[in-house]
């Protein structure tokens, strides 16, 4: 990096749109089998930023656009705060776009979108906890996993959206409306978690019998439960409960960056509770496999870059950008989300560190018109699902675990008490 | 752990009721589970805003009380005296809420300073000697002469000062020669400067620190440039 970068395509948007209600911030949690020690946590995070100039930035104001600047100073480490992604304070935090904390065993990093994604903020938080195990005294081999033991290369800066844009593609900029989820919030800004774990193998028996992935079935389970929930959603009934389903595409498109670089799926369907779970799972399994396509998604892509190339557009100060850009995100996408299922996977953790670490959580931050989201992970045989919640009906939940109990998979859930003790 | 027979599934948690059902648990299993979260505490009260909130009542309450009274206190050719009220309380405001409470780069906050008090002394000027414009003529220039030293000595020595608080010290320099151009140009409202000494010295100090941000700082200056710039 050059002491500063552009925000990428992905990117622009969240400084813009960011407010209380909608902070735009996911975390991940690597539980480890022992307690955490802050003062090693904090040389280990010392050392893993150096190789990560991604992450050692802060955003500053241009008069154009917003821009990452190379941050001099040191993050530090942070206490959990029992408010679950609570904004950043830039100046609390050196100016840093994310919060690394801890709390008994566990490490938390709590990242804002514009810096990266959920890709990119787990390669960070590996490195970081396959650090704090080395200062600990562990010897571990990383296998190739852990991207802080690889050299920096410049692709891990790089916006990768620039590679794919070809102007010559007729852009697709639609959004179709989405039904909403209200309900009650949670005053002080708390978010409620309710994170399910089922065994992997008796997951992945249910998903073989509805020949779909993990994604598809989970989608499904929810398209499921919202039809059985209509009161949450008042006004917008008559849309569709439409599923943004984030998936990375860096395999697809072979880079290694580290900043945002995935492609949106999103299923539409008319919530009807006559439908059946099996017709469920077949509608969201077509959908998603014609949304995956190139050719479906590429041009949505192409829009989004498309209008960051516009030069009249270019040439709007950034206060008269962020106040049309706000218009436009709260008209068209902000309407278009019912739900946001993240789905990350297998985090890929070394043999040697897996025995340190005994679960690994993605929450998905909740914005003002999608409150509940769900993220996911598959760590140590088990599936994680952590829904965040900031209204205080859990009937969309009670009916997604029931579901999942009711096709025989043991559920173990965990909360953070979501009302007050 | 504890049981919800109704959802069927096992709950890791303190409370005796199902997270998503709010029936009563089973009885917990014995067996010790770590917290996942810490516990939910209160919000601790924050400070800053209400202290903020008490700052904006003091000024705009001692504004309209102030308005108020002099109307109704005024005589026939008796003076309008809440105009000062009125730019001291703008005043005030805006030094407790960028410098008192706001955390920003230094610069920024002396810039904001040198601005505000700007409209303040020109205010009271304005109001109290409008025969005199000692405001343009020596109290804005030397203030910003003053603030403008501080602000070449700080970027001088402190580097990262000049490229954090880049856009407050331009905005500062420009300041510096506003009473001078003012004066030069016989603006209407201005003509009354009484001499052009003070405004002259706080442009030759502005336009000074300029040349010395491109040619001695010129590097450090073309890339802040170039970085708030690029479109």
């Amino acid at each position: 990096m050059k002491g500063w970068s552009d925000l990428d395509n992905a990117a622009k948007i969240f400084p813009c749109t960011s407010n209380e209600e909608r902070r735009n911030l996911f975390g991940l949690y690597f539980y480890l089998t022992e307690p955490v020690d802050p003062a090693l946590l904090a040389e280990a995070l010392e050392n893993t930023i150096e190789r990560f100039k991604v992450f050692k930035v802060r955003l500053r104001t241009g008069i154009f656009w917003y821009y990452l600047e190379e941050n001099r100073r040191m993050p530090e480490v942070f206490p959990e705060s029992p408010y679950l992604l609570s904004p950043i304070e830039p100046y609390a935090n050196n100016g840093y776009l994310f919060r690394v904390s801890y709390f008994e065993n566990k490490i938390g990093l709590e990242v804002f979108h514009s810096l990266t994604d959920g890709y990119g903020a787990m390669q960070f938080l590996k490195a970081l906890v396959y650090t704090y195990l080395r200062l600990c005294g562990h010897e571990i081999d990383p296998e190739g996993l852990i991207r802080g033991e690889s050299e920096s290369v410049f692709e891990e800066y790089q916006d990768s959206f620039q590679k794919l844009y070809d102007a010559g593609v007729k852009v697709d900029t639609s959004e179709k409306r989405a039904c909403l989820i209200s309900g009650t919030r949670y005053e002080d800004g708390w978010l409620g978690v309710i994170c399910g774990s089922v065994p992997k193998d008796a997951f992945k028996k249910v998903i073989t019998e509805y020949d779909c992935s993990y994604t598809q079935f989970l989608t499904a389970a929810l398209t499921w439960s919202a039809a059985r929930v209509p009161h949450l959603f008042r006004k917008t009934k008559k849309y569709p409960f439409q599923v943004f389903i984030p998936v990375d595409i860096r395999k697809r498109f072979e880079t290694k960056t580290l900043r945002n670089f995935s492609m949106v799926v999103r299923t539409s369907i008319l919530p009807d509770p006559k439908v059946s779970f099996a017709d469920c799972v077949k509608l969201v399994k077509e959908q998603i496999t014609e949304a995956s396509k190139d050719e479906a998604f590429l041009p949505r892509v192409y829009g989004n870059i498309r209008s960051e190339k516009i030069f009249l557009l270019r040439i709007v100060p950034l206060f008269l950008k962020n106040i049309v850009m706000r218009a436009v995100y709260n008209r068209l996408s902000e309407r278009a989300n019912s739900f946001c299922l993240s789905n990350l996977g297998d985090p890929g953790i070394p043999t040697g560190m897996q025995k340190y670490i005994d679960r690994v959580i993605f929450s998905n931050g909740a914005t003002h018109s999608a409150p509940i989201n769900m993220g996911v992970t598959y760590y140590g045989g088990k599936v994680y699902m952590t829904m965040t919640s900031a209204i205080m009906e859990r009937d969309l939940q009670k009916q997604f675990f029931r579901l999942l109990t009711g096709l025989g998979l043991p559920v173990t859930l965990e909360t953070n008490d979501l009302e007050t003790e | 752990m504890k049981k919800c027979k109704y959802c069927d599934l096992l709950v890791k948690t303190d409370r005796a009721t199902c997270p998503l059902c709010l029936n009563p648990l089973s009885e917990d299993d014995g067996v010790q589970e770590e917290r996942g979260y810490p516990k939910r505490q209160s919000r601790p009260l924050d400070k800053k805003s209400l202290f903020y909130r008490a700052v904006v009542f003091f000024c705009l309450g001692s504004t309209a009380v102030s308005v108020l009274v002099n109307l109704l206190t005024r005589g026939e050719d008796g003076p309008f005296w809440f105009p000062f009220v009125a730019f001291g309380a703008f005043y005030a405001f805006m030094l407790f809420r960028t410098v008192v409470l706001k955390r920003s780069y230094v610069f920024r906050k002396l810039a904001v300073q040198l601005i505000s008090a700007s409209v303040l002394l020109w205010g009271v000027n304005h109001f109290a000697t409008p025969q005199i414009d000692w405001a343009m003529g020596y109290a804005i220039p030397m203030l910003a002469f003053a603030m403008n030293l501080v602000l070449l000595i700080l970027s001088l020595t402190a580097r990262h000062l000049y490229r954090e608080g880049f856009g407050a010290f331009f905005l500062s320099q420009l300041i510096g020669v506003v009473p001078f151009l003012l004066w030069m140009l016989g603006v209407d409202c201005f003509r009354a400067i009484p001499s052009f000494w003070a405004p002259l010295t706080s442009a030759c100090l502005s336009l000074l620190v300029l040349l010395e941000a491109f040619t001695i700082s010129g590097r450090t200056t073309k890339e802040e440039f170039k970085k708030r710039f690029h479109f």
